[in-house]
């Protein structure tokens, strides 16, 4: 731990004299501080060791074999399994696809319309504020066994309220879940719905760092509310922007339960008519658990988790921005 | 002004008032089927309202299953969880926050990336794992991959980083330790965050289904999910009891969001911060 | 702050135990007993083998109420009876080969397991199952024990892997008081294809140009009718016994897939979008459909209001070489297991004489015993005597697979009826993929 003495040092704190006179001191603050930082995060760190680093490198080693679950042979093939996947799996392919869209169709509006609902609900002079937190979180809690249920109830074709709301502005509703051009909007018509909630609950917690007399302030100098909006609220609720957008799309690129539920039957295997709802995650598991196999499905998995990272790093890069307080 | 100020007021709560009816139908469609047989629930067309409001489905789950044991253990692994998660969250998003160290970037890439591989892959390994340290069908085994969440790090990172660090600054200077600056000073300005985070865990941990599935094989450990994983057949399923098993198991998700949601509220004091 | 909702979830969770203490229900032993009792209690007192062991036994099934209920009846009875201690779990079908996946992969996998006979061989071409000992049935009496549709797939070159369980068959239900406003007769059976047909287009409804009552529900159950036809249409089955490739792409298989998707695509009997989530015969809103034999037990349950008859499927190819298609499970013995022995014991008690009767009473099952399919104090009720005489002249539906053959045959049915696809060109997409599904199994010869 030998850092040289910088001048300077941590800029925050203003070094008082005395310790100048002590170099041992100075010399190891830095170190102090990294050493605290790393205690801090040990216990995670340890954790996520066990329970999700281990199994991700297991996972990098079945994605180069054949990886038969149980007494069969594990069989080395190299890249043989990414080979396939990138350059002739169609139904991968289809999967990437359905997964893409479904993961921007769902984010933009959730977020959108969560961050509204926050801000209505964080507005001067509402009423029953708790109680309708509450119902907007009702969903998120609401178990997906029942959600699933009446969902699909609501998309049904011929007996359903869409098509039958739709009926009353003579609108022709399409087959919903039967229909493979549209199933997969009735998965994001569900997500929205269900996600809502979650999104809101991220922004109310991120409104409350906003202090009351910054928009105050802006408001005696005469400023608008959009321009409000724009200039002190949006800036300042920055990290829970990203946040939402963040995992909103590393969620939405693991979509699997909602297609699962909305799909699957005891007469239909999920993935919606003709491969149209499958998501990555879905032709994974699949993948694993009708063969029994491991090594094409880890294969598949790894790629979508360099896609995410990928993904991921622009948003941050994009999205991210630091404020001095 | 004053009318356009108060048609908008009232304009919010029509809206609102729309926007929370499409998001309790669902959960109102599912209490009225808890009373209904059946027969009743799986009609064409659907009824609303049930002919008869009956008990029998919550007489049968809660007598003729062990409902209380399984909620119980969702109880039990839902507040462990919970807590483990708030701690390890905390720390973790206060270190990346607040401290400006070696790795950091890169370490808080990993952490996200802990997120970017669905558990679906994780499973089997984690399961071989479990088998060969003993955990299996054992508490310890039940709670081991929930106990910390890449997602509460992000979220407390995000939130934290809008804590002044000339606050924290002007303790150290007085000589405060770590720990009591995190005790003393993030932990309360961190409240609804960490309540945020507590209601989202819980909601999490309380459907958890898939590892539950994978590690408890005796039904005296059976959280919620499980038990209501019975009332599905290949040929038939128990729609009835599962809504109404449905309904007890929203029940306490609900009335701890209720509680939790004050907090929210409760955030900084005008006069803190600034 | 977060003390008190912690403070809160311990209160909860201290009544919690309260509770759960003064009344627990069914804990303390190692069964599992969740399920709330619908058909009537598992009272077995099945003879068969003198259990003799006492090491314990896992066994693992896909849950179902009535059959858990039953071998719960059973675990007790062979308890009584000095057997092994018997741990059971009873696991939700959408979940059981993922369970089954993991454990297998772990060695912590079920001494007894319930597995599709369709992939017994796949099971054992992967080295997971123990071979049936001589001591506990040689060959020669499974054969002359068990229904040969029942055991055709649960040997490998002529090594027996395991003992039948769950017999199906897929039988056609009408909906009587349809049938009779058609006016047609609800106590015949369909003797020819056009003749079949012809009711479906009569028992068809319209309204406002949409389908109001399907002819025939083509869509909404486990084992879908495209499974079947086919099998019956050729005389080796779904399967050629020597190349172990599909036979299904033949004038045959074209004729049978023709003649199902016709009847949505050009007869407009049924439709996907006309109630795709809810079971349409079961609401009342269909003449006919497909059905394993257990949906006369379900439709009781689930459709009081329904008045249904069971009756022989009308042949849908021109040369059929079976009327009637069986499925089935089978309990195997895995190659993991510490105690065999015992594990084969146990599986002897299942599926003895007594312990069928039982099953069949109370479980929706048919028998897969010959000496069984004979007694007539079985048959009393008209449903369960259709079961048994077309369980008389069943052929097995012996695809080389489970979901991922399903798949395959969904996606047939998909492309042509939804996707717009003509018939030979799926059904070869088909059979192509399937083929290459089963020399990935490493099963073919």
């Amino acid at each position: 731990m030998s850092s040289p003495v910088r001048s300077g040092g941590d800029a925050l704190t203003g070094t008082a004299p005395h310790r100048q006179s002590r170099p041992r001191r100075r010399l190891t603050m830095r170190t102090r501080r990294t050493l605290w930082a790393y205690a801090f995060l040990s216990p995670a760190l340890l954790l996520f060791g066990v329970t999700v680093i281990y199994p991700m490198l297991r996972s990098l080693q079945y994605s180069f074999h054949r990886w038969p679950l149980g007494r069969a042979p594990k069989e080395f093939i190299g890249l043989a399994n990414y080979r396939e996947l990138i350059t002739s799996d169609s139904a991968f392919h289809r999967a990437v696809t359905n997964t893409l869209f479904f993961t921007v169709a769902t984010v933009l509006p959730t977020v959108l319309l969560a961050l509204g609902v926050a801000l209505v609900l964080n507005s001067r002079n509402l009423r029953a504020r708790g109680f309708f937190r509450t119902v907007y979180f009702v969903p998120v809690v609401t178990s997906l066994v029942a959600v699933s249920y009446v969902w699909r109830w609501l998309l049904e074709p011929s007996f359903g309220l869409v098509n039958t709301a739709l009926g009353w502005i003579g609108v022709d509703g399409p087959g919903w879940l039967s229909d493979p051009q549209w199933a997969l909007e009735g998965v994001v018509a569900m997500t929205v719905w269900r996600d809502i909630g979650y999104y809101m609950v991220i922004f109310l917690a991120g409104l409350q760092t906003i202090p009351k007399e910054l928009n105050e302030a802006a408001a005696l100098d005469g400023a608008s509310p959009w321009q409000r909006f724009r200039r002190v609220t949006v800036p300042l609720l920055n990290p829970s922007i990203v946040l939402a957008s963040v995992i909103g799309v590393i969620y939405g690129l693991q979509l699997f339960t909602q297609v699962y539920v909305m799909t699957g039957s005891p007469s239909k295997l999920p993935g919606g008519p003709l491969g149209s709802t499958t998501s990555v995650v879905l032709f994974i598991v699949q993948s694993a658990f009708r063969p029994l196999e491991m090594g094409y499905p880890s294969a598949a998995a790894m790629l979508l988790f360099v896609f995410i990272i990928i993904v991921t790093m622009v948003q941050l890069k994009l999205l991210q921005r630091k404020f001095d307080y | 002004m004053t009318i356009v100020a108060r048609a908008s007021g009232r304009l919010r709560y029509v809206l609102l008032t729309a926007g929370a009816v499409i998001m309790v139908a669902p959960l109102v469609w599912m209490v009225l089927a808890s009373f209904k047989t059946l027969p009743e629930i799986l009609r064409v067309p659907p009824t609303l309202l049930p002919g008869t409001i009956r008990l029998e489905n919550y007489a049968t789950v809660l007598g003729d299953t062990p409902f209380v044991r399984y909620f119980f253990n969702s109880v039990l692994v839902s507040t462990i969880t919970v807590a483990s998660v708030l701690f390890t969250s905390s720390m973790a998003g206060y270190a990346f926050a607040k401290f400006d160290f070696p790795g950091r970037n890169i370490l808080f890439v990993v952490v996200l990336a802990t997120l970017m591989i669905p558990f679906q892959v994780r499973v089997i390994p984690l399961y071989v794992l479990a088998n060969d340290l003993g955990l299996l069908d054992s508490y310890a085994g039940l709670v081991l991959p929930g106990l910390v969440d890449a997602f509460g790090i992000f979220l407390m990172r995000q939130y934290l980083q809008s804590i002044p660090t000339e606050l924290l600054d002007a303790a150290r200077v007085d000589g405060a330790s770590e720990v009591k600056i995190f005790v003393k000073i993030v932990l309360p300005l961190a409240k609804p965050a960490l309540s945020a985070l507590a209601i989202f865990t819980l909601v999490a941990s309380w459907e958890s289904f898939l590892w539950p599935l994978l590690v408890v094989s005796s039904p005296d450990k059976f959280t919620l999910p499980l038990g209501l994983a019975q009332f599905s057949g290949r040929f038939l399923t128990r729609v009835d009891l599962q809504m109404a098993a449905s309904a007890l198991t929203i029940l306490p998700l609900l009335i701890a969001f209720l509680f939790m949601q004050r907090r929210f509220i409760e955030g900084m004091a005008t006069a803190g911060i600034k | 702050m977060q003390r008190k909702s912690v403070g809160a979830m311990v209160t909860v969770t201290l009544a919690a135990v309260t509770i759960s203490a003064g009344g627990s229900v069914h804990s303390g032993n190692a069964h599992r007993s969740s399920a709330p009792p619908t058909t009537g209690e598992g009272s077995a007192v099945a003879s068969g083998v003198a259990p003799i062991d006492n090491g314990g036994v896992s066994h693992w099934q896909h849950q179902s109420d009535a059959r858990a209920a039953i071998v719960e009846g059973f675990i007790s009875s062979y308890g009584e009876a000095g057997g092994a201690d018997i741990e059971f779990e009873s696991i939700p079908y959408s979940d059981y080969f993922v369970r089954l996946g993991a454990a297998l992969e772990a060695g912590s996998g079920p001494c007894v397991m319930q597995i599709p006979a369709n992939i017994m061989a796949e099971f054992q071409a992967r080295g997971q199952l123990a071979a049936m000992p001589e001591e506990v049935m040689t060959a020669e009496q499974m054969e002359s024990t068990f229904t040969p549709a029942s055991i055709e797939l649960l040997d490998v070159d002529g090594q027996y892997f395991g003992v039948p369980t769950d017999v199906q068959t897929l039988l056609l239900f009408y909906n009587d008081d349809l049938f009779e406003a058609a006016g047609l007769d609800p106590t015949r059976d369909f003797e020819t294809w056009e003749e079949f047909r012809e009711a479906a287009v009569a028992l068809t409804e319209m309204e406002d140009g949409s389908l109001s009552q399907a002819g025939v529900d083509l869509t909404s159950s486990p084992y879908q009718w495209y499974y079947s036809a086919p099998t019956l249409a050729h005389e080796d089955g779904l399967v050629d016994d020597e190349t172990r490739q599909v036979n299904y792409a033949s004038e045959a298989g074209y004729q049978v897939w023709e003649r199902l998707t016709g009847l949505v695509t050009e007869d407009g009997v049924d439709s996907p979008e006309f109630l795709a989530e809810q079971s349409k015969f079961g609401s009342g809103l269909a003449g006919m459909a497909l059905r394993e034999y257990t949906f006369n037990g379900v439709y009781q349950l689930t459709a009081p209001d329904v008045n249904f008859s069971v009756h022989m499927p009308p042949p849908v190819a021109d040369e059929q070489f079976a009327p009637v298609v069986s499925t089935s499970w089978a309990y195997a013995v895995s190659a993991d297991c510490e105690n065999q022995e015992g594990a084969w014991n146990w599986i002897q008690y299942l599926t003895s004489e007594d312990a069928q009767r039982t099953w069949i009473a109370e479980g929706g099952e048919l028998p897969s015993r010959i000496a069984l399919l004979d007694d007539e104090s079985l048959t009393e009720d008209p449903a369960v005597a259709v079961g048994f005489a077309a369980l008389a002249e069943a052929v097995p539906y012996d695809s080389i697979g489970w979901d991922d053959a399903f798949a395959i045959q969904q996606e047939i049915w998909d492309q042509i009826v939804v996707g717009g696809t003509d018939v030979q060109t799926a059904v070869d997409a088909g059979a192509a993929a399937e083929n290459e599904l089963y020399e990935s199994k490493g099963v073919v010869e």
